[in-house]
């Protein structure tokens, strides 16, 4: 068991990796009352193809992890979410593009939770018609999701963005990959993803940590798990350009909503990507915030509302900036973008300004350690990419213009896609 | 609780948390033509005072600061409509230079609030139409989101005399009429006559706090306090109301009087009713309409406290809509007449017992925690409020339960849907 301690954050946990596997870590917050614990494994949406160490590759329809961790709570003797409730823990799950993630908070007793959180994540037990009756629940969810006009500019503008990445589908897969899945895949999915040398145990407590191992060794030496191929994500060459670059369609929105994207490169080396991501980040902030001067005559005019934002986000295997705002002044407001993009190219960010932004961070990152579901979800995103949990979350107070400048030669400018999303009449209104 | 200007101070010492929060409420009567003024003057001391007389001026400050937070927003309580500016700091510890960071604030604060940027002793008119569009858009997207929408609407019908019916952020009429005089007035009114209260929380002590006070909060006039919670009476008998929307799913509100107050003797048990029927995945609602009949995602039943009110939210296919309400009505029948398991019981106690202990490690909800404590005039007791959680019996949620008065079905037609 190794302890780290952090005396400038004044946070300590300790990690260890179990003999089956397993990567615990247990971050101890003594003053607190309740307890977080986090189980995740990195299967997430772009796994629609795995390789393993034979190079056998394996090919999933769009959907399949989230359909997993739909089915992840079903038990032949009682609902687990019921379980949980019964012994005074929330529990719940989420799905990424990246991984798949079960968690429960308490501020009761964690030792029946914890080994619950351990054996629902690692037993499946599913029969055809359980399946079968997940599928209208999955397409519910679905097209609650669709209602929403920002998630529905964001997901066609992931179609517009990419050919063949599996960016393109929705977390959850469409109606038609829904119904697709079948319970075999589902075994065998879980089978490769899910073994405890594939997973991470993160908790935020203020119990013990040396008892709360004890727990949860005692808990993983009752097991048996068989041996497995360890798998990789696959990938298809995805080509530079985009798949479609305009699309537009209506929704019962007031206003109309646009969104701009530029494809990037993904980066393989985890921090050379965190490290572009923040320069990226930082050079956006200089440009479309109210840090430019100009930012008040852009809401003066109208072109922009408080619903302008931004964001940028890299993998290793595919990348895209966007910007979205709601507007009535549509041609104004692509004008802007396209402008101020072109600007940001060649920026040379005052030094002034740069201090001042990693100041920003500074607070937020620091802030950011009161928050036990925070702590639980950057260690596991900097566990799962290989950075150490501090370096990742201190990567932006180290970055130079240089950096800047490396990141912006990044973007083309060219590979663009642009989506519209207009106001549709309602009967009523 | 301490009293300095004729405010209200609760000073929250916890040495766990990296920053130190800030909370300012000011509270008048809710009203729709005064609610858009204030809403409006929210969004004013967002953007500019007159020391930071630009968002970057503004921007430049809080970074200087550490990213510390600042925003200011209006809800409704009950009768009462609460503006609220809140501000996060690191704490000193966490931050190299021997800067005073929490000083810093509170002369930040002192800025926004009573100085803010005028010409020619008024807001100037850019500002008013910039505040206007923002608010208006704002609006414009809890129309947009059905769900919310759904909600909204269905408090409107519900009772159009009630504050409950009264969005917090007033009406696009007003919104779109409202002048800079009116905001300004509004502004006056709320230094001279609102009722105050200063929450800070974090490593601090209330002397201090007391100091910091006096220093940079020299609030005068007279503050009144004002009644929050209230009974809403809706003299209807039950209606059922049907509209529709451009939209592909149908929403559904069940609205219910609960006649009982927050703060009575049936309050906590009521909130135990509330958790069993439809807050925690093993309640009644979420087992028998969600996952018995696969009729929803989600479903929850929530109360709105201050209004003395509960409503049951769901999206639903139309074809399902008279199955799921004559669902929803057999979970409520259920709990009104006892007829649930001492498991489901103890489960919704606990699991409601373990939230409100838990309001302890999140600050934010240990603040409001804090005021709502205020503004019931009960002492802050976090231990005296789980003692009363636990003593909740089967018979205390059947007597609760059984003063629910349904009132509203309102149903949202998706004009959309693939088999509508």
């Amino acid at each position: 068991m190794r302890e780290v301690i952090n005396a400038r954050f004044d946070e300590r946990y300790v990690e260890e990796t179990l003999e089956n596997g397993l990567h615990v870590v247990l971050w101890h917050k003594p003053d607190y009352e309740k307890s977080y614990f986090m189980m995740a494994t990195p299967l997430g949406a772009l796994d629609m193809e795995q390789v393993d160490a034979k190079g056998n590759r394996i090919q999933y329809p769009a959907g399949i992890a989230h359909f997993l961790e739909h089915k992840m709570f079903e038990d032949e003797e009682m609902d687990v979410m019921e379980q949980f409730s019964a012994m005074g823990a929330n529990v719940n799950a989420f799905t990424s593009y990246q991984e798949t993630c079960y968690y429960f908070s308490t501020s009761k007793d964690i030792e029946k939770p914890l080994e619950l959180l351990l054996d629902f994540v690692q037993k499946l037990s599913i029969s055809d018609a359980s399946v079968e009756k997940e599928k209208g629940i999955i397409i519910q969810e679905l097209h609650m999701y669709k209602q929403m006009s920002d998630t529905s500019l964001l997901m066609e503008l992931f179609t517009s963005l990419f050919v063949k990445h599996p960016m393109r589908y929705d977390i959850g897969g469409d109606d038609a990959s829904v119904q697709a899945i079948t319970k075999e895949q589902l075994e065998d999915c879980y089978r490769r993803n899910y073994h405890p040398q594939r997973m991470l145990l993160v908790g935020v407590t203020a119990k013990d940590p040396r008892f709360v191992m004890e727990i949860i060794k005692r808990n993983q030496a009752k097991k048996q798990f068989p041996h497995i191929e360890i798998v990789e994500r696959g990938y298809e060459e995805e080509p530079k350009t985009v798949a479609r670059k305009e699309y537009r369609f209506e929704m019962d929105v007031s206003t109309p909503k646009h969104a701009i994207a530029y494809k990037l490169e993904g980066i393989a080396d985890a921090k050379k990507r965190k490290q572009c991501e923040w320069a990226i980040a930082l050079a956006l902030d200089v440009m479309f915030t109210t840090l430019n001067p100009d930012y008040q005559k852009w809401m003066d005019e109208g072109i922009i509302n408080d619903y302008f934002g931004y964001e940028v986000d890299l993998g290793n295997d595919y990348g895209f900036i966007v910007l979205y705002g709601e507007t009535q002044k549509t041609q104004a407001f692509m004008e802007l973008v396209e402008e101020h993009m072109k600007k940001l190219l060649d920026q040379k960010i005052d030094a002034a300004c740069l201090e001042q932004l990693k100041r920003r961070y500074y607070g937020t990152m620091v802030r950011s350690l009161n928050r036990f579901d925070e702590i639980a979800i950057s260690f596991m995103r900097s566990y799962f990419a290989g950075l150490d949990f501090y370096d990742s979350i201190e990567l932006v107070s180290q970055i130079t213009q240089a950096d800047i400048d490396a990141a912006l030669a990044h973007i083309d400018l060219e590979q663009k896609a642009c989506v519209h999303l207009y106001p549709k009449k309602s009967k009523n209104s | 609780m301490k009293r300095i200007n004729g405010i209200k101070i609760h000073v929250i010492a916890e040495k766990k948390f990296k920053d130190i929060g800030v909370s300012i409420r000011f509270s008048a009567p809710l009203r729709e033509e005064s609610a858009s003024a204030r809403s409006m003057l929210a969004m004013l001391f967002c953007d500019y005072c007159a020391a930071y007389p630009s968002k970057q001026a503004m921007a430049n400050h809080m970074d200087r600061l550490y990213g510390m937070s600042f925003h200011a927003s209006t809800m409704g309580y009950g009768k009462g409509q609460v503006l609220e500016i809140r501000s996060r700091i690191l704490d000193d510890r966490y931050v190299d230079s021997k800067e005073h960071l929490l000083e810093e604030q509170f002369a930040f604060l002192h800025e926004v609030i009573f100085h803010p940027y005028l010409e020619d002793g008024k807001f100037a008119e850019s500002m008013i139409e910039e505040a206007r569009t923002v608010l208006l858009s704002k609006w414009k997207r809890t129309q947009d989101d059905p769900s919310s929408y759904s909600v909204s609407r269905a408090l409107e019908l519900a009772d159009h005399a009630a504050p409950l019916s009264i969005s917090a952020l007033g009406t696009k009429k007003r919104i779109q009429s409202i002048s800079g005089e009116e905001v300004f007035a509004a502004y006056e009114q709320l230094l001279r006559e609102d009722e105050i209260d200063v929450i800070v929380c974090g490593n601090v002590d209330e002397r201090q706090i007391e100091e910091l006070v006096k220093r940079y909060l020299p609030f005068s006039g007279e503050h009144r306090e004002i009644a929050h919670a209230y009974q809403v009476q809706i003299a209807a008998p039950l209606r059922r109301i049907e509209e529709s929307k451009a939209i592909s799913q149908t929403y559904l509100m069940l609205l219910y009087q609960s006649n009982c107050q927050i703060g009575d003797k049936n309050y906590w048990p009521l909130k135990v009713a509330n958790a069993m029927l439809g807050q925690y995945p093993s309640s009644f609602l979420f087992q028998e309409v969600r996952e018995k009949h696969s009729l929803c995602y989600s479903i929850y039943s929530n109360l709105i406290s201050f209004d003395g009110a509960l409503g049951i939210t769901t999206g639903i296919q139309r074809k399902d809509i008279e199955k799921a309400i004559a669902l929803i009505h057999e979970q409520v029948e259920k709990i009104k007449s006892g007829a649930f398991s001492e498991e489901l019981f103890a489960t919704s106690k606990d699991l409601l017992y373990a939230s409100i202990k838990g309001t302890k490690d999140e600050m934010a909800s240990f603040m409001a925690y804090a005021y709502q404590c205020a503004l019931l005039k009960e002492p802050f007791d976090l231990k005296a409020t789980l003692q009363e959680i636990k003593a909740v019996t089967r018979e205390d949620v059947i007597q609760a339960a059984s003063l629910l008065e349904e009132k509203l079905i309102y149903v949202l037609y998706g004009e959309e849907e693939a088999d509508a």
